[in-house]
C-alpha cells in the first residue's frame, strides 16, 4: 500500500491537516518513540502526518567547537540539538520521523507558505528523511480550515517552493556569521576583562535597530527646548461659553503674544464666516501583520511579539488566516460570502454579517501591498470551540471588525469653522460630526469619533469676548519609540522580516539596552553602538543591511544565489572582527566599565541608611541565599539596619519614592502577573505597628497548611541581615 | 585627561573640549539661545537662560549637565 508522509510545522497544525484529509474518519493518533503522529486511509493509500516542532536543524560551527572561539567561518546545517544547547526534544523527533520515513514512498510538505515553513519543511525532508526533497510535493494554505486544507492537497504544486527554502537558508546562515562572530567578540572582550561572564549580542539587524533607539536618544538628551505663546479666547454665544483657538496655532515671541492680548482684551467679536465642509472617510485597508501589531498596541497595549504569538494560536485554532503576511489585500477566492456567513453565528458579528451579506455587493477595500505567499489576515467564519481566554478574544474581535469595515461604505463627516472676527485678530470655533456612519458602525470601539455640535451662528452676528489666555509652552524632543513604533521604522527602513522583527526587540530588552515601554536607551546601548560604529560602522548601517534583505529577497525569485551572498557576507565580516580581535583588550574595558556600572547601579539604592548615612544596597546573604537591602556601613560604624525583600520574581529599584515615608519603592514582576510595586519600609514598619489582637481560647484546629491567601511576602519576624564576608 | 570630555570621559571631537555627544548639546544650546532672546526679549541673560533651561523636564540630560558644568567654571552670571 502506498505510504504518504505529509511533514507540517507544528502539532496542533498535524491534527487540521489530518482531520481534513480523513473526510469523515477518525484519524489513528500512534506514537513513534514518544513523537505523535497521525495516521489515516485516503484513495486506497495510507497517510501519515507529522510535526515538526519549528526548526528541527539549525547552522552549527562545523566540526568540534569551542563556544568561547571566534571568529568561526565554517559551518553546516545539523540537528538543532547538535547546534544549540536546550534543544533535547528535537533529537527524538528527528529520529522518529526518520524512522517512519523510510515506510513512505511519497512526501508532502505542509509547513506554513513562508520562508521559515519551506525552509523548515525542507530541512525536514532534507536531512531526516534521506534526501527525499527532491521527490517531495507542497501543500500552500493560508488557514487551516477543513475546505482549504482539503483543496490544498487536491491542487498542491508538483515539488518544493526550493527559492523560498534556499532564501530562508541564506538568511539563517547569513544571521549565524554576524551573531555569532559579533556577539561573541564582544561577550569574550568583556569576558577576559573583567573575568566576568555577561551575555552581549548584536546582528544584523538587532545593530541598525539600537541604533534607531541610540539615536533617538541622544536626540531627546541633547534636545533644548524653545517657549511658544497659544492663545485661546472664551466667547459667550448666546450664554454659553465656548473656547476659540487662534488663528495663528503658536506666537514666536512673548511681545507679540500679549500685545495680542491686550488688543483683544473685552471686546466684541463678529462672526465673519461660516464655513461646512463635508469629508469622506474611506473604509480602513485589510490587516497585514504590522498593522495588526500596530492596532492591538494601540487598543490593548499588547507588544508586537505578545499580538503575534496570540494571532498565531487563532491560526493554529482556526479562527483566523495565516497572520506572518505583508499583504493588504483579500482576494474574493477567500470566499467572502462564506465568512460572512460563518460570522452571522457569533452573536457580536451577526448584526453586522447580516447587513453586508443583504447589501448584495461584497467589495472589500484593498491596501497597496501585496504578500504572494498569503493574503491579508482574515477571520475564517469559524465559531470559537470553546470560550477564548481574554487576550485571544480581544485580537479575534479586532480581526473580525476590521474584516467587516473593509466592507462598509465610506463614511461621511460633517466639519463646521466659524471665524470670529476681534479687531484685526481672528479666532476660530471647530466642531464635527459623523453624518454618515458607514464603516464606522461596523469597526465598532476601534474608530472612535467624537462629535463636536456648535451653535447656530450667522454671519455679521456680534459675540462677546469674554477672557483672551495666554499660555507659555515649549517645544518638545521627539517622541521615544515604543515597540510598536519601533517595529514601524524597522519596517520603514526595511530590515528584518514581518516574523522576526518583534523577537529582535525583544532581545534589545534582554540584553539590557534599551528598557521601559517608552522605550529609553541604556549606557550599555551607547557603548556597544559606539564600538560598532568604531570597528565597524556597517553593521549598524540602515543602508547596508537593507541591501543585504534585497539580495536575499532576490533568492527567493531565483534571481540572487545563496552561496555568492553568504560569500560576500563573510568578505565582508573578516576584517572586522580581525579588528575586533585586535582590539579584544580596549573594547574588552569600555564594555566592563558600563557594565559594571549598571550593575551597580541595579543594586544600589539612591536613598541613604536612615540609621548612619551609608549607602543601601541589594545584597544576598550567601548562606541562605535570601536578599534583602543592607548598609554598607556594617563594617565600618557598626549599623544593623536591614530590611527584608520579597524573595520571589525580578526585583527592580525604581526611581521613585514612598509618598509616605520618602524611601524608594521597589517593584516585583512574576510572570502572569501584574508587577507588584511597594515601599521596603513601610511594609516592615505596617508589620511591627500590628496591635497584639485580643486573647481569645478557641479549641485548635489542625489544617493542612495553605498557600492560597498567603501575602505576597512575609518578612521573618525577628530579621538580622546577614551581610557576605 | 586631556584628550577627554570633561563631563563623561568620552574621547574629545577637535576643536571642541567635549566629546560628540556633549558637543551636540553646547552647539544645541548656543544655538538656541538666539531663539531665546527673540522670544523672550533682548535682555535676557545666559544665566537666567540657564536657570530657566534646568526647570524644564523638555530639557535634555546632557543639556542639563552641560550647563551644571559651565556653572561651575564659572562665567555664568
Amino acid at each position: 500500500m502506498p505510504t504518504t508522509l505529509i511533514v507540517t510545522e507544528k502539532p496542533d497544525a498535524a491534527l487540521h491537516v489530518a482531520e481534513a484529509l480523513a473526510n469523515d474518519q477518525t484519524p489513528h493518533r500512534i506514537s513513534v518513540e514518544g513523537v505523535p503522529f497521525f495516521e489515516l486511509q485516503r484513495d486506497g493509500g495510507r497517510i501519515l502526518v507529522c510535526s515538526a516542532l519549528g526548526h528541527l536543524y539549525a547552522v552549527g560551527a562545523k566540526g568540534t567547537e569551542i563556544r568561547s572561539q571566534y571568529p568561526v567561518w565554517e559551518f553546516a546545517w545539523m540537528p538543532k540539538n547538535l547546534a544549540e544547547r536546550g534543544q533535547g526534544r528535537q533529537e527524538k523527533w528527528i529520529q522518529a520521523i526518520s524512522k517512519v520515513s523510510k515506510e513512505a514512498d511519497r512526501f508532502i510538505n505542509a509547513c506554513d507558505f513562508d520562508i521559515e515553513g519551506s525552509l523548515i519543511g525542507y530541512t525536514v525532508l532534507k536531512y531526516a528523511c534521506g534526501g527525499a526533497d527532491k521527490i517531495a510535493r507542497r501543500m500552500k494554505f493560508s488557514t487551516l480550515t477543513v475546505k482549504e486544507l482539503r483543496d490544498s492537497y487536491l491542487k498542491m504544486l508538483p515539488e518544493l517552493d526550493l527559492f523560498m527554502a534556499f532564501a530562508g537558508m541564506c538568511r539563517h546562515e547569513v544571521d549565524w556569521l554576524y551573531g555569532i562572530n559579533l556577539s561573541r567578540a564582544l561577550t569574550q572582550s568583556a569576558l577576559k576583562a573583567s573575568n566576568r561572564y555577561f551575555t552581549l549580542s548584536t546582528g544584523r539587524v538587532q545593530g541598525p535597530t539600537l541604533r534607531f533607539v541610540v539615536d533617538r536618544e541622544r536626540e531627546i538628551e541633547t534636545f533644548v527646548p524653545v517657549p511658544y505663546w497659544q492663545l485661546r479666547a472664551r466667547v459667550n454665544v448666546d450664554g454659553d461659553i465656548i473656547e476659540a483657538e487662534y488663528e495663528f496655532d503658536r506666537l514666536e515671541t512673548k511681545a507679540q503674544a500679549e500685545q495680542a492680548v491686550s488688543d483683544c482684551a473685552a471686546r466684541k467679536g463678529v462672526v465673519e464666516k461660516v464655513e461646512s465642509r463635508t469629508y469622506q472617510l474611506s473604509p480602513p485597508i485589510p490587516f497585514d501583520l504590522s498593522a495588526l501589531q500596530s492596532e492591538a498596541y494601540r487598543h490593548f497595549g499588547y507588544n508586537p511579539r505578545v499580538s503575534l504569538s496570540i494571532a498565531e494560536r487563532l491560526y493554529l485554532d482556526q479562527l483566523i488566516s495565516y497572520p506572518r503576511t505583508s499583504s493588504q489585500k483579500l482576494p474574493p477566492s477567500i470566499g467572502y460570502e462564506e465568512i460572512l456567513t460563518g460570522l452571522k453565528q457569533i452573536g457580536a458579528y451577526n448584526s453586522g454579517s447580516s447587513g453586508l451579506l443583504a447589501s448584495g455587493s461584497l467589495r472589500p477595500t484593498q491596501g497597496e501591498k501585496d504578500d504572494p505567499a498569503h493574503p491579508a489576515v482574515y477571520p475564517t467564519g469559524s465559531v470559537p470551540r470553546g470560550e477564548l481566554d481574554s487576550r485571544g478574544q480581544k485580537v479575534f474581535d479586532l480581526v473580525v471588525r476590521r474584516f467587516l469595515a473593509t466592507f462598509g461604505t465610506t463614511a461621511t463627516k460633517q466639519s463646521d469653522k466659524v471665524t470670529i472676527r476681534v479687531g484685526k485678530h481672528a479666532f476660530f470655533l471647530r466642531g464635527s460630526r459623523i453624518e454618515k456612519k458607514g464603516w464606522i458602525a461596523l469597526y465598532g470601539q476601534y474608530a472612535k469619533f467624537e462629535d463636536v455640535t456648535l451653535p447656530q451662528l450667522t454671519e455679521g452676528q456680534e459675540v462677546m469676548v469674554e477672557d483672551v489666555s495666554l499660555e507659555e509652552k515649549y517645544t518638545q524632543p521627539p517622541p521615544r519609540y515604543n515597540p510598536s513604533s519601533l517595529l514601524k521604522a524597522m519596517e520603514e527602513a526595511e530590515i528584518g522580516t514581518k516574523a522576526t522583527r518583534a523577537d529582535i526587540i525583544e532581545t534589545l530588552y534582554k540584553r539590557g539596552y534599551v528598557k521601559e515601554q517608552r522605550i529609553s536607551a541604556t549606557p550599555l546601548a551607547f557603548c556597544v553602538t559606539e564600538i560598532l560604529m568604531k570597528h565597524c560602522p556597517k553593521v549598524i548601517d540602515v543602508t547596508f543591511t537593507r541591501e543585504l534583505e534585497t539580495k536575499m529577497r532576490q533568492i527567493e525569485h531565483g534571481k540572487q544565489i545563496r552561496e555568492n551572498v553568504v560569500l560576500e557576507t563573510v568578505a565582508y565580516l573578516k576584517p572586522v572582527i580581525e579588528d575586533l580581535k585586535r582590539n579584544e583588550q580596549e573594547v574588552g574595558q569600555e564594555l566592563t566599565e558600563i557594565i559594571d556600572e549598571m550593575r551597580l547601579a541595579s543594586v544600589r539604592l539612591f536613598v541613604p541608611c536612615p540609621q548612619c548615612g551609608s549607602i543601601l544596597k541589594i545584597v544576598k546573604n550567601p548562606k541562605t541565599k535570601k536578599r534583602f537591602i543592607g548598609c554598607a556601613g556594617k563594617w565600618t560604624k557598626k549599623c544593623d539596619f536591614g530590611l527584608p525583600l520579597p524573595q520571589l520574581g525580578a526585583l527592580k529599584l525604581l526611581e521613585k519614592r514612598c509618598a509616605e515615608c520618602g524611601f524608594q519603592l521597589i517593584q516585583v514582576s512574576s510572570k502572569r502577573r501584574y508587577p507588584i510595586i511597594s515601599c521596603p519600609k513601610c511594609y516592615v514598619n505596617k508589620l511591627r505597628n500590628v496591635k497584639p489582637a485580643e486573647t481569645v481560647t478557641v479549641k485548635p484546629k489542625v489544617t493542612k497548611p495553605s498557600f492560597k491567601n498567603r501575602p505576597p511576602y512575609t518578612p521573618q519576624a525577628s530579621f538580622s541581615p546577614h551581610y557576605p564576608t | 585627561m586631556a584628550d577627554h570630555c570633561p563631563l563623561c570621559q568620552r574621547p574629545k571631537k577637535p576643536p571642541s573640549e567635549f566629546c560628540a555627544f556633549h558637543y551636540a548639546a553646547q552647539t544645541n544650546l548656543e544655538s538656541a539661545f538666539a531663539v531665546w532672546c527673540k522670544s523672550i526679549g533682548p535682555n535676557l541673560t545666559k544665566g537666567e537662560y540657564y536657570a530657566r533651561l534646568e526647570k524644564r523636564d523638555e530639557t535634555g540630560a546632557a543639556v542639563k549637565a552641560l550647563i551644571q558644568y559651565l556653572r561651575s567654571k564659572g562665567g555664568v552670571a
